[in-house]
């Protein structure tokens, strides 16, 4: 009795505490579009015409997940797997079909402005700055929507211009912009009321490989400096495995992963990599008895082994020829997480001899 | 409210700003409504050279009609025209998501984001008529005329806006309406004939149904002090009615909103 009692006044305040800690709580989260469809030809259009048939599309299925004030999380998935959607419902720019969803304490669809203030979307594909004026006049909008204080809106001005190096693009027509520049621009009339919660959405899309970087050094700066939370969709996966120590993998509106990128790898992918330089040429053959061969040079190959058989296939190799290096690396996120969407979940190893 | 009145200085700001990077948009737009308008005139004179009235209105009271429906049309189409030409791309494309983001009342910002300078080129011309026409009138205008002119512009004014925000509202349902815009262009059209001419059920459709009438003829007969106080509290009640009609067919449309896809 006495153990029980003491139980139950331990659980209830820490289960509060923990409701107030995060920033972001999604419980059971579901929207399903309908979409018609229609057989194909004249006689199916009128029939859908008159009668239509209707499905519902489960773009986002029962998902449930809690970010923590200050986290910079990743949402992986392929196209159409429901990343946008679900930060849609987050912004409060789509009803959810059912499930709960905080943000910072607020339900999003309400659309309160005291929420609207406080939170940001950046999307990609998208532009809010006026495409025939210099940002600058797009910048001053933005102040007056969410009525910034004329102080700070001046610090935090100078501060994101100088971090993004935008200092001669602010004032140039934002239609003579590179994609680049643009997209920082983007970035920059998003955070000017400085947000306590920042969504991108594939903010890198189409940008160079330098520019990507830049982009992906600001939002971690950002994120540091301000503690915002972040959460950032992509397609590319070196965004994601440069900034987010935790990652959500949804596929076709399920949740199928959340944790640390590490763990995916550990997971999913149960080889390494193992590129061993040879004293003198050693034939194909020979090798491939060691594990697959993934490329082949006479001196120089790359196997692919089996994770617990790594340690024994390389005291084998140093034992069985004159070994000049030995390297084992991990495989690329990327593609680990490739082989995960492209049919069988795990990415399975050939196993080595 | 005074948010707002800045909200909308820097925006009327920024479109002036649109407009100079643009100086022959300005002068074409020009050139091309002098000439609407020059042959517009003409074949009210023309026209009149052959009768006496048309429906019981005289030439110089038709020149009043039609100058309020210069003035009228140039006012809606530079403080919403291109808003209301945009709004329709902007539910299509999912670019409406960025507003519905931010702290701010939807449709205040859709409406009046972009002020188009280049109507009110129009709304000059149509004073010139006015000054005009109002010379030529037998009975001269009071003062109460004048005031009460003014009131049934502005009922004018709200009561297109609204039509046309409704009419483009409708894509939202839909997800696109090719060219629905137009709609409203054809109602600027109808308004050019005074209702009085049409009989018995057109008539009554043209003022109540679809409020044709409102938009210039009955601020045309106000001017002129032939409006019966019933028509001009049928205008107040006909643009309370319709601002409020449009507002909820916009609360309802947003939760069709289903953004397009990124």
């Amino acid at each position: 009795m006495c153990i029980a009692a003491i139980h139950i006044c331990f659980t209830a305040p820490k289960e509060t505490y923990f409701a107030i800690m995060a920033a972001i709580s999604v419980q059971n989260l579901s929207k399903y579009y309908q979409v018609h469809q229609k057989e194909p030809g004249l006689v199916g259009s009128l029939k859908s015409f008159v009668l239509r048939k209707t499905y519902d599309v489960k773009a986002v299925d029962d998902i449930s997940f809690s970010i923590e004030s200050g986290e910079l999380v990743g949402f992986l998935g392929p196209n159409g797997a429901g990343k946008t959607t679900t930060l849609k419902v987050l912004s409060g720019l789509l009803y959810p079909t059912d499930g709960d969803v905080s943000v910072l304490g607020y339900t999003p669809w309400e659309r309160q402005a005291d929420f609207q203030r406080r939170f940001a979307l950046v999307m990609g594909q998208k532009n809010q700055v006026w495409w025939d004026l210099p940002p600058m006049e797009t910048f001053l909008i933005n102040k007056e929507i969410y009525e910034v204080p004329d102080a700070q809106f001046g610090e935090t001005l100078n501060e994101l211009v100088h971090i993004l190096e935008l200092e001669k693009v602010i004032h140039v027509q934002a239609r003579k912009l590179s994609l680049g520049e643009r997209m920082k621009c983007e970035l920059l009339a998003a955070l000017l009321h400085r947000p306590q919660v920042l969504f991108l959405d594939e903010p890198t899309i189409g940008l160079d490989v330098v520019m990507q970087q830049n982009i992906r050094n600001f939002v971690r700066e950002y994120n540091a400096r301000y503690g915002a939370t972040v959460i950032l969709t992509s397609h590319y996966m070196r965004d994601v495995e440069a900034l987010c120590d935790r990652v959500l993998i949804i596929d076709q509106g399920h949740l199928v992963f959340d944790g640390d990128l590490d763990t995916v790898v550990r997971r999913y992918a149960d080889y390494k990599f193992m590129t061993v330089t040879f004293a003198s040429p050693v034939a194909e053959t020979e090798l491939a008895a060691y594990g697959s061969v993934v490329s082949y040079r006479p001196r120089t190959t790359t196997l692919r082994i089996a994770r617990d058989a790594v340690p024994q296939v390389s005291a084998q190799l140093l034992q069985d020829y004159p070994v000049l290096d030995l390297n084992i690396v991990e495989p690329e996120v990327d593609e680990v997480v490739r082989q995960f969407f492209s049919g069988g979940r795990p990415a399975h190893a050939e196993v080595a001899s | 409210m005074q948010r707002y009145g800045r909200l909308y200085l820097a925006f009327a700001k920024n479109s002036f700003l649109n407009a100079l990077e643009y100086r022959l948009s300005f002068t074409v737009w020009s050139i091309a409504t002098i000439c609407y308008s020059v042959v517009y005139v003409a074949s009210i004179q023309i026209i009149f050279g052959h009768v006496q009235t048309i429906g019981g209105w005289r030439v110089e009271q038709m020149l009043v009609l039609a100058a309020t429906v210069m003035i009228v049309d140039g006012i809606v189409e530079s403080i919403f025209g291109e808003n209301m030409n945009a709004l329709s791309g902007l539910i299509n494309r999912g670019e409406l998501d960025f507003v519905l983001s931010k702290p701010v009342n939807t449709r205040f910002y859709v409406s009046t984001r972009k002020f188009d300078w280049d109507p009110l080129v129009q709304v000059v011309i149509g004073g010139g008529v006015l000054w005009y026409a109002i010379g030529l009138l037998a009975q001269p205008v009071t003062w109460f005329g004048a005031l009460l002119y003014l009131g049934m512009m502005v009922c004018a004014c709200l009561i297109a806006y609204s039509l046309w925000f409704i009419i483009i509202s409708v894509t939202f349902f839909v997800g696109r309406l090719n060219n629905v815009g137009h709609l409203y262009y054809n109602l600027i059209e109808a308004s050019r004939v005074p209702t009085d001419v049409f009989r018995g059920a057109l008539r009554l459709g043209l003022t109540f149904v679809l409020p044709v009438a409102f938009i210039a003829m009955v601020p045309s007969q106000a001017l002129m002090g032939l409006l019966s106080p019933t028509f001009a509290l049928a205008a107040v009640a006909m643009t309370a009615g319709l601002l409020v009609l449009s507002h909820l067919f916009w609360r309802l449309a947003l939760t069709k909103y289903s953004s397009a896809s990124s």
